[in-house]
């Protein structure tokens, strides 16, 4: 599903987050918003998924203002920096969640739940951590749950939060290409946050950057790399230095189908 | 020298001694002072008459003790004590978990206001708090009239003393979840949202387990 905001303005006193953002995220792409913290980018995927609302402007969601639709009503999934897992429950119950609270019109049996969960924590290689509590479960593992949790109520859009935030290193990079993967089998639109350049550059089809509540650029990695729009893209992504970004440019590589015959960097 | 190495290793750990290290024990005759000043207090305050009712009600045996547990003074007493506590403590609840999950969960107008309203029976005394009711449901009280016209009693009465035990107890509850619920922050509610649950599907779903 496409998501569209349009001049959207949103200040907590008199920290202007996001000064009149209008941006258009098209079906089925990973975006990465990309940004230093404080940029605005986490306010603006809040407002998408309905958590924070906009002092002006308007998201749309496959074309249709959704501005005044409840959280809950916008299908969407949503996942979060420290993974919110319910704590008090076995990994199961936090991926069923969604589904037991379902309108009992809707309410799938407790057999459909059971196949559901099972399929999900297959899906994200977890199935032999079912009966266990989040506490028990390492970081990495704790998103990868956060995640099926969040894909059970079959969203229309997966938000992001920095994702891989609160992982050390090594996980971060495992997981980002697993997320990369994961993308390309389900083709769900989605949007995630993150202060990380190389993060961005190599998992997303497309970066949005930003800087003080403003877009800076919008692009393929590839793009944006090479002619970085503003001052601002080409400082954040250390292209004066050109050590790091020919390191990202040779790991992008191994990715993009095309680098094209322009890749100078 | 092995002391002060061991003084700076242990800085880190989280169960630390200073008793046990000579660096940082304290001289003899405070610990005897902080120590005799605490349990004096404790024993003449609190342990004293604990003893002296249980000294006084057992002085004539164990049978005395028996027959004036069953005398109808006695039986109404310990009736009265629980239809209390089983109306308060409930309604205590209620109330107490309603306001500290507005308090944790929620930013509005005048919420320290309600922090406030909350502690006032702890700075209030019980003997004020008592005729504060006695003045509005008294005789002479604002409420005194309509009630005696629908024979209603309050005052001198079980109401009365189930009124006085929510005030005095009310902050309790409220109290012990307040900094708990802020500690746990919002993004669990948030998760049960964004998955489709109604704000009291998520407080009995989410809320309530984590406080328990």
């Amino acid at each position: 599903m496409s998501i569209e905001v349009r001049n959207i303005h949103k200040a907590f006193g008199s920290f202007v987050a996001l000064g009149d953002v209008s941006l258009e995220f098209p079906s089925g792409e990973l975006v990465a918003l990309l940004g230093p913290s404080g940029c605005g980018k986490t306010t603006l995927l809040r407002v998408i998924a309905g958590l924070e609302t906009a002092d002006s402007g308007a998201v749309l969601l496959e074309g249709e203002d959704a501005s005044d639709t409840h959280v809950r009503e916008r299908q969407v999934g949503f996942v979060f920096q420290h993974y919110a897992l319910f704590r008090h429950m076995t990994v199961f119950e936090n991926v069923a969640f969604g589904l037991r609270v379902k309108p009992r019109k809707q309410r799938p049996t407790e057999a459909q739940i059971h196949r559901k969960v099972h399929e999900l924590l297959n899906l994200v290689q977890l199935d032999w951590l079912a009966d266990r509590y989040p506490s028990q479960l390492s970081g990495g593992q704790r998103q990868r749950i956060a995640l099926a949790r969040a894909l059970a109520v079959e969203p229309r859009v997966l938000l992001l939060d920095e994702p891989f935030g609160a992982l050390d290193a090594k996980v971060r990079r495992e997981l980002r290409q697993w997320l990369r993967r994961l993308h390309d089998e389900l083709h769900i639109t989605s949007i995630f946050v993150t202060h990380d350049q190389e993060e961005a550059l190599e998992v997303a089809d497309r970066v949005v950057l930003m800087n003080h509540g403003k877009v800076e650029q919008i692009g393929t990695p590839q793009e944006v790399l090479e002619k970085p729009g503003t001052d601002f893209v080409a400082d954040f992504l250390d292209l004066a230095d050109h050590g790091p970004a020919w390191l990202i440019a040779a790991k992008l590589r191994h990715r993009l189908p095309q680098p094209g015959a322009g890749w100078t960097i | 020298m092995a002391a002060a190495a061991s003084s700076l290793n242990s800085n880190a750990a989280d169960h630390y001694d200073y008793q046990a290290n000579p660096a940082t024990r304290e001289v003899l005759w405070v610990r005897w002072i902080i120590l005799t000043l605490a349990l004096s207090f404790f024993a003449i305050f609190l342990l004293l008459p604990l003893v002296a009712v249980f000294f006084e009600a057992l002085r004539k045996g164990w049978d005395t003790y028996i027959t004036a547990l069953q005398e109808p003074d006695a039986l109404s007493a310990v009736k009265l004590t629980l239809i209390a506590a089983a109306i308060s403590v409930p309604l205590n609840l209620v109330f107490g978990v309603s306001a500290a999950w507005a308090i944790a969960k929620f930013q509005f107008r005048g919420k320290q206001f309600l922090i406030t309203l909350i502690d006032l029976p702890f700075s209030v005394s019980p003997v004020i708090a008592g005729l504060i009711y006695v003045l509005m449901f008294g005789a002479q009280g604002w409420f005194g009239p309509w009630l005696q016209e629908h024979d209603i009693k309050i005052i001198f009465a079980v109401p009365g003393i189930v009124l006085a035990t929510v005030f005095v107890t009310f902050p309790f509850v409220a109290r012990e979840l307040i900094p708990l619920m802020e500690s746990q922050g919002k993004e669990e509610e948030e998760a049960a949202t964004v998955l489709g649950a109604r704000g009291w599907q998520t407080f009995l779903r989410v809320t309530l387990p984590n406080i328990k």
